[in-house]
């Protein structure tokens, strides 16, 4: 697996890394709305980066982020409306992987993925 | 927080305190709670206290917690400006005359990022199940979410 970039604010940890054909995002943490700025340019430079690539498929692992104000949450709509936007030969899959511990996340990835539909799924997992 | 208990702050707050408040009344909850409750009412009072926060002329809020056998009422205050109040009570009746909160939501979720305004009320009603309503007051803002604890239905 190829590390990408890093980021990391007072609550909120977030990288990027290629493993063969999927891009994977990894958020961990707590995303308070003083992140949002951060996570914002994580998400467009992952956008570019998988686009450039033509990379298919992205796993955004959110199992370890303990929060999501709906600031960030916006992030992560804007983020899926440029992917719903894409022509289908660059559109690519995202799959959140989910903690079931965490049960904020069960309800706004479920939004998530009625609002993208077609390009969003779920996969519940323990850490 | 016992099942007839309630939780009041005011004063001077910014964003930042928020996390902090929420996190608090995780804290409180969690003795008579499920974790599923507790997630709900979490995530409310962030974004109702945010908006609150965000939108206070004079930077003070305020913020009400009533827990009862089986249902949670979070109230927040604050002054706010006359387009503020104009932008919020529009949407707030948009909201409730809505007839599914879930699909109010995602519309809410197709129009942001072409506009400055946030997902929390929208967030509140239809990921905690909370009931708005939004009293106003002269340049005074209050807004009330109610819910029922206990079980989600499938």
């Amino acid at each position: 697996m190829q590390q990408g970039q890093k980021q990391s604010t007072h609550l909120l940890a977030t990288s990027t890394s290629r493993d063969g054909e999927t891009m994977v995002l990894t958020c961990s943490g707590s995303a308070e709305t003083e992140a949002l700025e951060s996570l914002n340019a994580v998400l467009n430079g992952l956008h570019q980066d998988v686009v450039s690539n033509s990379t298919r498929n992205v796993i955004a692992d959110v199992r370890g982020l303990e929060f999501a104000s709906s600031s960030c949450l916006k992030a992560f709509v804007t983020w899926l409306q440029r992917v719903q936007e894409l022509d289908d030969s660059h559109r690519y899959q995202i799959l959140f992987r989910s903690n079931p511990s965490h049960s904020w996340q069960r309800r706004s990835l479920g939004a998530l993925a009625a609002f993208a539909s077609g390009v969003v799924r779920i996969e519940s997992e323990a850490q | 927080m016992t099942q007839s208990e309630s939780f009041e702050l005011n004063g001077n707050l910014t964003v930042d305190d928020v996390p902090e408040v929420r996190r608090f009344v995780e804290k409180l909850h969690r003795r008579n709670s499920s974790a599923e409750d507790i997630s709900r009412v979490a995530m409310a009072t962030h974004e109702l206290l945010e908006n609150a926060v965000k939108f206070s002329t004079d930077g003070t809020a305020s913020l009400r917690i009533e827990v009862g056998a089986s249902q949670v009422t979070i109230t927040t205050r604050n002054r706010a400006r006359p387009n503020d109040l104009e932008e919020l009570s529009e949407l707030a009746r948009d909201l409730t005359s809505a007839l599914d909160p879930m699909l109010f939501y995602l519309e809410q979720m197709r129009r942001s990022p072409k506009r400055s305004g946030g997902l929390g009320l929208g967030r509140v009603a239809a990921e905690a199940e909370m009931k708005i309503e939004l009293i106003l007051d002269g340049d005074i803002v209050q807004i009330r979410a109610e819910a029922k604890l206990g079980p989600r239905p499938a």
